[in-house]
């Protein structure tokens, strides 16, 4: 049978017109509630994410960044518009599928870390193997390497309670990595962190990005964070306003600063 | 809606055991009043026979209901530890909160014990309308047979069960680090692990317990008296067991847990067994009380039975010797299945607000690419496994106590001098059935839940 369609060998497929765009959502709505309550917490973006290329998502509370974020990893659904994630549309994915998409070839850190209690920090970090329906193997030389550029080798056999907050992150960052994911999202990864560790956990995250070839969409409200980024997205009323390139602390905090007074003279001036 | 779940779960339990205290006192009354045909005769040794009876079960009913409140406690404490810590951050001391939870337990306990008095009250007018229908006419039946006033002994003592299970189950109180409020990590009670150890007290009774049931063996073989140094043993290696339950049980629940895959869902399983080990062995240990009282009294008489019947083979009192024993079981199989079911409610409710407790877990779990069946199959596989262990934990120990409870009365009167030990199949099957029901009851909430929440709210900041 010569016309049965080749099942692509290397994972690309006729959806990935581009194979260095993991993450791509087109014309995005999502609207919470309905009627007179109803929140268009996305209003419609599109933007694409690539590998090797940290992406901040920054905007006031309430914007529509952690909304969108979900909606990238597939664990929500848009009210309208596509999302398309390592080249699937992830509206034709069951559960099932999702899951395994997320399995093994995406990763997350959380604000709260989210380590399991009863799990040493190492059993946390291969926590995600068993997860999945297929049992994932394991890169024992990334493995290695990941724990000593994140400087956990002394803390790998403690129960997360007994660690620092930077400490738990760099181990949750050690979990995201492990497998070599497309992507890995991360919602305000530095919220629970002081500028210092933030910062630190910010350069690993960054540096290993670029040598594990992910991409990593960092949902933030910290300049300083979006600062390590490579793009920076302004998001406001669940729509983009401002796209930056590589930019400084200092111009992420004039951008957001100005939408931020857009807002506040806009909302003094409803009543 | 945890906490809310957890006091109804306790004001339950209360409910079921004041009602089982008046079915108890009442029944006993009734069969003490010569109104129930009972097997037991005349005369003053029947009268003692009941009382000692009457309390036993007396008792094993209130460690039961202490238990599972005890849980439910717990559970109620480990929701709400953030509040406490944001209320001892601005001043309030552990005491004051330990207290407040105290008076919640005896307000609550005082309600639900009222409720269970009135349900347990229309169970006994129907048992005494059915013994009035045995009596012969004439024979007017007294309040006093029915009502008995000793019954506000042991209601008041339920009172102080449900205030000491309060305060034990409170006990995470003390260890809410106000820091804690300030913080966004998950707050978990520290996982009981200082309760694992087994104190040198409990080490005493359970040596104790088993030297005294080892001579009540070998002095079975020659007076029934050695009765008496079984129950002396049984009572103190059931001290010992309750004391030590939560470092027991834990390790016999990972041993149980080995038969499950080192992969899947079932490695998940696994994990979250061993994650909260003093919770997980309390919502057992109810199961295995019931489970080994049901046993002991099965292995009893299936035992005395066997060897009966080996010793009168052939003779025409082979039949009419067993009967008696039967009749016992029969009123002593009523009370039992009360007390079963109370630890089921008390299990299913543990492991229903334990998996709501860790929700945030299984939703990190499922964001991390854990299918929402596999999350299914993962807390299914934990409630069977829990239910197993606490069942195999019950028939060893009943089967034990059985069998040295018959060997001591009986073995001297036997030929041979010893009991032969018998476990009714019968009883196996009843109990793997009972197991694996309320296994799959017990994780219909679970389910449900697993069902249900999203996987998003692992990304909530606190
Ligand atoms: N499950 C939901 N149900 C109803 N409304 C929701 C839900 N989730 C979010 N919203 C609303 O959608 C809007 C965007 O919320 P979102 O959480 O995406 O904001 P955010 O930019 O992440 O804010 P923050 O910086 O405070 O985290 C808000 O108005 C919020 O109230
Ligand atoms: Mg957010």
């Amino acid at each position: 049978m010569t016309n049965t369609p080749p099942l692509p060998a290397d994972g690309s497929s006729t959806l990935r017109p581009s194979p260095s765009v993991v993450a791509r959502a087109t014309d995005v709505v999502r609207v919470f509630g309905s009627g007179d309550t109803a929140v268009r917490a996305v209003a419609g973006i599109t933007a694409s994410f690539r590998r090797g290329e940290m992406t901040a998502i920054v905007g006031p509370s309430g914007s529509g960044k952690s909304t969108m974020m979900h909606l990238l990893a597939g664990l929500d659904t848009p009210s309208s518009g596509t999302i398309e994630l390592d080249g699937q549309l992830i509206a034709r994915l069951s559960d099932d599928h999702l899951a395994a998409l997320r399995h093994e070839r995406m990763g997350f850190v959380f604000q709260s870390f989210n380590l399991l209690p009863g799990l040493t920090a190492l059993e946390n970090i291969r926590l995600p193997e068993s997860l999945g329906a297929r049992q994932r193997s394991r890169d024992d030389v990334w493995e290695r390497e990941l724990i000593a550029r994140l400087d956990i080798g002394r803390v790998l056999h403690r129960r997360p309670h007994e660690l620092s907050g930077g400490q738990q992150q760099r181990i949750a960052i050690a979990r995201a990595l492990a497998h070599r994911p497309a992507v890995v999202f991360a919602d305000e990864p530095t919220g629970n962190l002081d500028l210092a560790t933030g910062d630190i956990v910010l350069r690993l995250l960054s540096e290993l990005v670029v040598d594990s070839g992910c991409g990593v969409i960092l949902v933030t409200h910290d300049p300083r964070a979006a600062s390590r980024a490579d793009r920076v997205l302004a998001l406001r009323d669940g729509r983009v306003v401002a796209e930056l390139g590589r930019a400084n602390a200092t111009d992420i905090s004039a951008l957001m600063l100005a939408d931020a007074h857009d807002h506040s003279d806009a909302s003094l001036r409803t009543p | 809606m945890i906490a809310s779940g957890g006091r109804l779960a306790a004001a339950i339990t209360v409910a079921a055991s004041a009602a089982y205290i008046v079915v108890l006192t009442s029944g006993f009354a009734l069969v003490k009043a010569g109104v129930l045909s009972t097997p037991f005769g005349e005369g003053a040794t029947a009268h003692v026979v009941l009382g000692v009876l009457s309390i036993a079960f007396l008792v094993v009913a209130l460690v039961v209901a202490t238990v599972v409140v005890t849980n439910a406690f717990t559970l109620v404490t480990a929701t709400r530890l953030r509040d406490i810590a944001l209320r001892r951050l601005l001043g309030a001391s552990a005491r004051t909160e330990r207290r407040r939870i105290l008076r919640e337990g005896a307000r609550l306990s005082l309600a639900a014990s009222g409720v269970g008095l009135l349900v347990g009250a229309a169970g006994v007018v129907g048992l005494t309308i059915a013994a009035a229908a045995h009596r012969e006419p004439g024979q007017a039946l007294a309040i006093t047979d029915v009502v008995d006033p000793s019954i506000v002994l042991p209601l008041i003592a339920l009172q102080g069960c449900v205030v000491l299970a309060a305060w034990r189950g409170s006990a995470a109180v003390v260890s809410a680090d106000p820091a804690t409020a300030l913080g966004a990590a998950i707050v978990t009670e520290s996982g009981g692990d200082g309760d694992r150890r087994i104190g040198w007290a409990a080490r005493l009774l359970l040596a104790t317990g088993l030297i005294l049931l080892g001579l009540s063996v070998l002095g079975g073989a020659l007076t029934p008296l050695a009765a008496f140094v079984g129950v002396a043993g049984g009572t103190v290696l059931a001290a010992g067991i309750l004391a030590s339950a939560t470092g027991i049980l834990p390790r016999f629940l990972r041993l149980i847990a080995r038969i499950l895959p080192r992969r899947g869902p079932a490695a998940i399983a696994r994990a979250t067994l061993a994650e909260h080990p003093a919770r997980t062995a309390r919502a057992a240990l109810a199961i295995t009380i019931g489970v080994s009282i049901v046993t002991m009294f099965a292995v009893a008489s299936a035992s005395t039975n066997l060897s009966l019947r080996l010793m009168y083979a052939g003779t025409p009192l082979e039949d009419s010797a067993t009967s008696v024993i039967d009749d016992v079981l029969g009123i002593v199989g009523v009370l039992v299945a009360m007390i079963v079911l109370i630890a089921a409610v008390g299990l299913a409710t543990s492991v229903a607000l334990g998996t709501r407790l860790r929700g945030r877990e299984i939703a990190a779990r499922r964001v991390l690419g854990q299918s929402r069946r596999h999350a299914v199959i993962s807390v299914v596989l934990e409630t069977v496994v829990i239910c197993a262990t606490a069942t195999l934990a019950g028939l060893l120990l009943g089967a034990v106590l059985g069998w040295v409870g018959a060997q001591s009365v009986l073995g001297s009167a036997l030929p041979w001098k010893m009991v032969v030990p018998a476990i009714p199949v019968s009883l196996v099957a009843v109990l793997a059935a009972g197991t694996l029901l309320v296994a799959v009851a017990s994780a219909v909430m679970p389910v449900r839940f697993v069902m249900t929440d999203s996987p998003i709210r692992a990304f909530a900041r606190a």
